[in-house]
Parts: C-alpha cells; structure tokens; sequence
C-alpha cells in the first residue's frame, strides 16, 4: 500500500500546525499565517499596520498552473475578512459573500489554530470559547490530474457572512465552481456524506465499535448528474460526537500513523459529521 | 495489497433468457445453490446457507403463478426469525432474461423485462471485514422490488435489516449523496466510473435512534446509473493485476437524483 496522495508529504515540509493563544489583535493572525505558509513554498506579504493591515498569500506555484491567492483584510483588530482568487482570477469567496471571522481581545485574548498544507488551509479561532472556522484550497483529484479538466478550487462559506453574522460556521457548507458554471456558488449539499441519506442520525462508527474515517470528498454539478471533484488535502471527516479538538490517530498505511484534529465548526446538519485537519 | 474481503467470496453466475415462468427461477437458483463450493443445503423446501462465524441465513421460494413469486427470508439456522417475505411479480404474461448471482453469503435475482421496470431480489449476509465476523448479529438483509405489507419501495436504497431487534425496511445504504435530493459523484469531471462497495447501516440492539454500519454486501458494487444500464458488463480491478467482472443490475425506479444501481460479480 502507500499513503493517499491527500495524506501524503512531511511534517514542516509539505503541512504544519500551530496554536497560538492570546492573541488580541488579528493582525498577529496576518503574520502567524505569513510564517506557516512561508515555511511550506507559499508567497506571503503582510502589509500596513493593524487595524488596515492585509496579508496576501499565494500558494507554491506548480507547473501545471494550479494556484491561489487568499487575501485577508483587517476589518478591525478584532475581524478578518477574506477573499480567495483562483488560477483564473475567479472569485472563489464572491464579494458580496466574503466569509469574516473574529478573535475576542478581552480575557486574554483567542486562541487560534493553523493547519496549513502547500494545497490549502483551515485557520480556526476559539474567541470566547466558540471555534470559528474559515478554510480554503485545492482538491486533491487523485488518480487523475489535479488540473484536468481543470483545478478545483474551495472555501468555507465562513465562519460568518460578510455582515459578520455567525451564520456560515457549518462544517457542510463549501463554495465551489461547479462544472458547467462560471461563478462560484455556496452549497450544504456538495459533499460526500458517506452515510445512508439525510435525516438520519449517524453514528460514524461500526457496529463492532470502531470509529470510520472517510476523506472529505467534495462533488457537484447539475444533479442527478453530479461529479466527484476530489478531497480536501490533509482532512478527514469524522463523527459528530467527537469533541472540538480532539485529536484523532489514524493509520494511513502500514505502519504509518497521522494525527488529526477535530474543529469546533458546527456538525452538519444532515449528516452528522465534523471535520478533522492535520496536526502531524 | 489484497483483494477485499467483501470481494474474496467465489462467485456463481447463471443467465437464462426467454424465461416466462418463476418455476424457472426457483428451479435453477435451486440447482445454481445445491451444487457450489460450499454448497447450500435444501432442507423441507428450504435453502440453507453454509454457516460461518455464526452468520446464517435460509429462504423459501414460492411460486404463487407463472409471473408471481415469494420469498421468505430467515436469519440463522431455523425459520424462527424472519426479516420479511419479498414478492416478485413481473408482467402477465412476460418474457424475460434471468440473471443469477450467488455465492456463499449471497443471492440475487436480476429480471430483466426489457424496456418494463425490472424485477429483483437480493438477500444474504454481510462482510464484516475488518472486523470479526462475529462482531454483531445485525448482518442478514434483503431488498426487492417489493415486500409483502411495504409500499416505500421504489428506491433502491430501501433494504430490510433488523434495526434494534424488529426487522424493518428503511433507507439504509450508503449513499454518498450530501443530502436527499442532491446528487452523488459517481463519475469524475473526466468521465471516470467510480465504483463504490454496497455498505448497509442500521440500529444496534439497543442502541437507540442511531444508525450505525454493519457491513458491506458481497461481490456487489455500486455503479453510477448515469453511464451503466441493467445488463451492461465491468471489468473492475479489484487488487493489483487482479480484476473482476461485474453486470449492471436493474431495480425499482431509483429515488430522484439517486445515480446509481447495483453491479454484482459474474466471474
């Protein structure tokens, strides 16, 4: 066997992972982003001063064309906003959709989580013990070519919608370009659930009392003819009953063991699942 | 690596065109069960499945008339539990091609009716892999085109299964689907089938509301009903340097936006 390819590479090398606490200022998010993602080929800046400051991020460039650019913005000292671009300069996070995510500055300030990839990246941050999750990237579409018929490109719809309401914070609602369109669209219905049908409740596990972990597969398309994109690199679904940040030891080949880490995004609503992101 | 477990089991195959009588189907199924390694044991009008690790099933097939058959299916090595009789009814009078899959965990009936909506039954018990094979009771299910007293049938996701210890007919098989009425990748942007194995869930003794997966069908796959029509055959890699080949079955008329059917194994 080997490891699957959206499993595949070397801590510090090709994924990393960093918790920060107290942070009361988002700029400090700018430059931690700057830092992790420098470290993993991408083209990062941070420019300005807090509360206006912006960081640009821009992932490893490859011969076959595949990139993207997140841009986040400081709305205050306290909120984020992002903006992802594709190969094409395709808006992934449409402007009048652009997900925002906040820090709490009081208290001691948020918590928040790097889990980052040359493919992608979710940043979770825990302001008042409530984990807000905005991630974005590439899909893995392995056995075939990452870029044939073309890159498929995702973000989370959040945490929060563009009027800073928490209300995109679901770990079920992605936006993608679905085949045949041309503008990006958000949708709680573009992933592989892996369980039976909606309305369910699903325990993800055997009945012999083993946990499953399936990858985080994203498909769409005109429906009933839909098609698989590929998964999210580094990222796992599992169980709703599993704690925000628990980590989670999953053998990925023989011998070979990755941890994960659940995010505090909230559990689906049809399908009863979390996301888990690489910590090692 | 190796051929998956659920994929292991030596599998029977038998196709017989122009049938126009169930007695057919009984008689040869009959026969196709009676003379495989390991054989299934008739007993009294019953077929016995060979047992193993405790997981056990038996049906009874009836022939009502010429177009209307019955099947009894009972977990374990007596009649005493019963997961529901399938009533397989095709048109008056009909013609049809006959497609026997069965192994020695498995049957499955594929009528094909030509341009009518095709007749099936399948039945058997599950791969627990990689768990033992003993790991839980709840591993006997059985889907048809109908069953006796159910009308939610026209889905090819609907399987009776003992859910906590009443056997009950629900929309149990994986779907991959995110939500009811969306669709489900079973095909690449480039154009490629994904197969995926039939993996069945259902509520422990006990436990609840909560569906939990019991295992997965043998020889069977699921394939996407976008590119594959009942009939058609596959050639699936199913190992390194080691392939499988699989038909197309039909059924009920799948849930909307449901893109699949079944495949089972030939050879």
């Amino acid at each position: 066997m080997a490891v699957p390819n959206f499993l595949a590479g070397t801590i510090n090398v090709d994924f990393n992972y960093l918790s920060h606490v107290g942070i009361t200022d988002t700029i400090t998010i700018l430059n931690d982003l700057n830092t992790q993602l420098t470290a993993l080929g991408w083209t990062c800046t941070v420019t300005g001063a807090s509360p206006t400051a912006v960081g640009t991020y821009i992932s490893p460039t490859r011969t076959d064309g595949v990139s993207f650019k997140v841009v986040a913005t400081q709305v205050s000292a306290t909120v984020l906003k992002y903006a992802v671009t594709d190969q094409w300069s395709g808006s992934v996070t449409p402007v009048a959709n652009q997900p925002q995510q906040n820090i709490v500055a009081t208290g001691g300030g948020s918590e928040a989580r790097y889990y980052s990839n040359k493919f992608g990246f979710f940043l979770e941050t825990l302001p008042s013990g409530v984990a807000e999750c905005f991630g974005c990237g590439v899909l893995d579409a392995t056995p075939e070519a990452i870029n044939v018929p073309r890159a498929f490109y995702w973000a989370t719809s959040g945490p929060r919608s563009a009027a800073n309401a928490l209300s995109q914070n679901g770990a079920d609602n992605m936006t993608t370009l679905p085949l045949g369109s041309t503008t990006y669209a958000a949708s709680y219905y573009n992933y592989c659930s892996y369980g039976p049908t909606q309305g369910l409740t699903l325990s993800r596990s055997t009945l012999g009392g083993s946990l499953l972990i399936v990858p985080f597969d994203i498909q769409g398309g005109m429906a009933p003819a839909s098609y698989l994109y590929g998964r999210i690199f580094q990222c796992i679904m599992v169980d709703a009953a599993q704690s925000l940040g628990a980590q989670i030891t999953v053998p990925i080949d023989t011998g070979v063991t990755a941890v994960f880490r659940v995010l505090g995004c909230a559990t689906s609503t049809y399908n009863s699942f979390r996301i888990a992101a690489r910590v090692s | 690596m190796s051929v998956p477990a659920f994929l292991s089991v030596t599998p029977y195959y038998q196709e017989t065109v122009g049938v126009s009588d169930v007695s057919t189907i009984i008689t040869n199924l009959g026969a196709l069960l009676t003379s495989q390694s390991p054989a299934w044991t008739l007993l009294s009008g019953v077929y016995y499945s060979p047992a193993d690790s405790g997981r056990q099933f038996n049906i009874t097939m009836t022939r009502t008339n010429a177009y209307t058959m019955t099947i009894l299916v009972c977990q374990g090595a007596s009649q005493a539990v019963q997961l529901g009789p399938a009533t397989l009814t095709c048109p008056n009078p009909w013609s049809g091609a006959v497609r026997l899959f069965c192994g020695q965990f498995y049957i499955h009936i594929d009528i094909d009716l030509g341009s009518t909506t095709p007749v099936y039954f399948c039945a058997g018990v599950l791969d627990l892999s990689p768990e033992a094979q003993n790991a839980h009771t709840h591993f006997l299910y059985a889907n048809a085109t109908a069953f006796a007293g159910s009308s939610s049938n026209a889905d090819i996701s609907n399987v009776y299964m003992f859910d906590n210890a009443t056997a009950t007919y629900a929309r149990r098989r994986s779907g991959w689907q995110s939500y009811q009425g969306s669709g489900q990748g079973f095909t690449t942007p480039n154009g490629a089938r994904i197969y995926r194995p039939s993996e069945l869930w259902c509520i422990p003794t006990g436990g609840g509301s909560a569906y939990y997966l019991a295992g997965r069908q043998y020889n069977c796959l699921m394939v996407p009903s976008t590119m594959l029509s009942q009939g058609d055959e596959i050639t699936v890699p199913v190992d390194v340097g080691v392939t499988g080949v699989f038909k197309a079955c039909g059924g009920p008329v799948p849930y909307a936006y449901i893109s699949r059917l079944l495949a089972m194994r030939k050879s």
